[in-house]
């Protein structure tokens, strides 16, 4: 019902601001699907698009929840080992955000996280030490970006941003939004689907690995003993 | 060229581990050595997650074991029988060891226990290596001192389940040999070793037995210790990176033919310093990183690397 509504109310905003011959804004990404392969060390896309006036833009990318463990390290007898550990459930995997202004300037700080815009609107298990370095290691992987005051805008009108994501990127579903405020108020929103996968012998071979170990590790065992065999015939003294 | 591994789940340049490889295989061919010792630390220091460096390290160790225990086979050296009494002791250390393995990942201890272990026996057989070579040149060059006996009977051979090894031309009790094996069988699952550089003293040692079969019996035991490494650890943990294994025996492969080559043409006792030089210092780098206060006090991962 709720979705109903939405749609009805999605509609008659494109229909009235087609009336006006323009909407506020219009997106779209370079790609909707991230393909891993052998090769795979990290890829760009680029999402761009156009507004009807000036405003602030905001881009978020956002990826699957994941399970994540965040051990903090201590010194037990002179060497470091780790220590006591927090478990957060639900830390988006990947996030990705750029904005043309400073968020501080485009928008309050409760309109921000009512579109799960910024760190803060991320709903994490833990806060303190934890959470702030899970959030400084994903940085560090490049797997959390947060770039303020990045998008340009040409003649208030066209933007572009570069999305980049490294080679230690999740797989899962994924959700690009592009926001634009204007005034500290929310105008218009655009958001696309976009795919990482495993493809070919590195989603069969991870696949494989983990529904199906058991095979998996005769097979790893097989090919290490026709490996040494078949070295052991070629270089064999005659 | 970077190239993506499935199951370290990371991109790493495909020549840097290949000559990784190339290296560790010229020693391995030059000094008659696994080099899994070498390897394991190896990996860890590139990048990759020490629980996946052990796991598949010990899947390369089966394919370079092959290779050296068929040659042996070959020439007739190795005891069949003694390497089934290894072999028992070490499928009950390595299967006990891949659940230890197990269980300390999960608490988050596994990495610093990998490191631990290396410390500990890098640094021991390092410093074996290096005033055994010192020794023995100091002995060549004085040949007056008389050579010590071959075998010593001492008291742990009068344990009970005596055994005929006519290979070996020994009758000792099958549990040092058993207990030998659980020992290495632990090293091999939590190491991702052969384990090689302590049964081969041990079995010359402890047991007694003849030099020259020695090499072909500890690999014959390697094989399918590691095996059972591998596939317990494909079991448990799925980290064994098959892409992984299959360059670094590529690579070990090539190199341990140039090692057997240059081999051949080389000194022995300085060779033996400079490989003693190394695994110590490998050992000392892995002992700075459990002692150095690190940058980053939080890490992230089931594995806690």
């Amino acid at each position: 019902m709720l979705q109903f509504l939405v749609y009805l109310f999605f509609v008659s905003g494109v229909l009235h601001s087609s009336q006006i011959n323009a909407s506020p804004l219009v997106a779209d990404l370079s790609d909707t699907k991230i393909d891993i392969t052998t090769d795979f060390s990290g890829t760009r896309l680029l999402l761009f698009g156009s507004i009807n006036g000036p405003g602030d833009i905001v881009v978020v990318v956002r990826g699957p929840d994941i399970r994540e463990v965040v051990r903090k390290k201590r010194r037990v007898g002179g060497i470091w080992v780790n220590g006591p550990a927090r478990i957060f459930e639900n830390a988006p995997g990947f996030y990705y955000l750029a904005s043309s202004r400073t968020l501080k300037d485009v928008a309050s700080v409760q309109t921000l996280r009512d579109h799960l815009i910024g760190y803060d609107s991320f709903e994490l298990l833990h806060s303190g030490d934890y959470r702030d370095a899970l959030i400084r290691l994903r940085e560090s992987q490049a797997l959390y970006v947060n770039q303020q005051s990045v998008v340009k805008l040409i003649n208030d009108r066209l933007f572009r941003v570069d999305l980049s994501f490294p080679s230690s990127v999740p797989t899962g579903p994924y959700r690009a939004v592009v926001h634009l405020f204007r005034d500290g108020n929310h105008i218009s929103s655009y958001a696309k689907q976009l795919h990482v996968t495993k493809v070919g012998v590195e989603a069969a071979v991870f696949n494989f690995a983990h529904t199906n170990s058991v095979v998996y590790g005769i097979i790893a065992v097989v090919i290490a003993l026709l490996a040494g065999w078949l070295a052991g015939v070629v270089f064999r003294r005659s | 060229m970077d190239i993506y591994f499935p199951i370290a789940e990371m991109s790493l340049n495909a020549l840097l581990l290949f000559g990784m490889g190339v290296g560790v295989g010229v020693l391995s061919g030059m000094f008659g050595v696994g080099g899994g010792f070498l390897m394991t630390p190896l990996l860890i220091f590139v990048g990759i997650p020490p629980a996946v460096a052990v796991a598949t390290e010990a899947n390369q160790v089966v394919a370079a074991s092959v290779s050296g225990a068929l040659a042996h086979w070959r020439r007739g050296n190795v005891d069949i029988k003694m390497g089934l009494v290894l072999l028992l002791g070490g499928l009950l250390g390595s299967t006990t060891g891949v659940f230890i393995f197990t269980w300390l990942r999960q608490l988050g201890h596994i990495d610093v226990v990998i490191s631990i272990f290396f410390v500990t026996f890098l640094g021991i057989i390092g410093s074996l290596m290096v005033t055994e070579s010192v020794r023995a040149w100091m002995r060549a060059r004085n040949p007056s001192k008389p050579r010590v006996k071959l075998h010593r009977h001492i008291w742990l051979h009068g344990l009970p389940f005596k055994m005929r090894f006519r290979h070996s031309k020994l009758y000792i009790s099958a549990l040092l040999p058993f207990g030998i094996g659980v020992f290495v069988g632990i090293l091999s699952a939590i190491m991702g070793v052969g384990g090689g550089f302590v049964m081969v003293p041990a079995m010359i040692y402890l047991l007694g037995m003849p030099t020259s079969i020695v090499i072909g019996t500890s690999l014959f035991q390697i094989i399918f210790v590691t095996a059972n490494v591998t596939f317990l650890q494909s079991v448990n943990n799925q980290t064994v990176d098959i892409m992984l294994a299959l360059l670094l025996i590529f690579g070990s492969v090539i190199g341990a033919q140039l090692g057997t080559i240059f081999g051949a043409k080389l000194r022995g006792e300085q060779l033996r310093v400079l490989l003693g030089l190394i695994v110590l210092a490998v050992g000392f780098k892995v002992a700075w990183t459990l002692v150095v206060t690190p940058l980053e006090l939080f890490t992230l991962g089931a594995g806690g690397s």
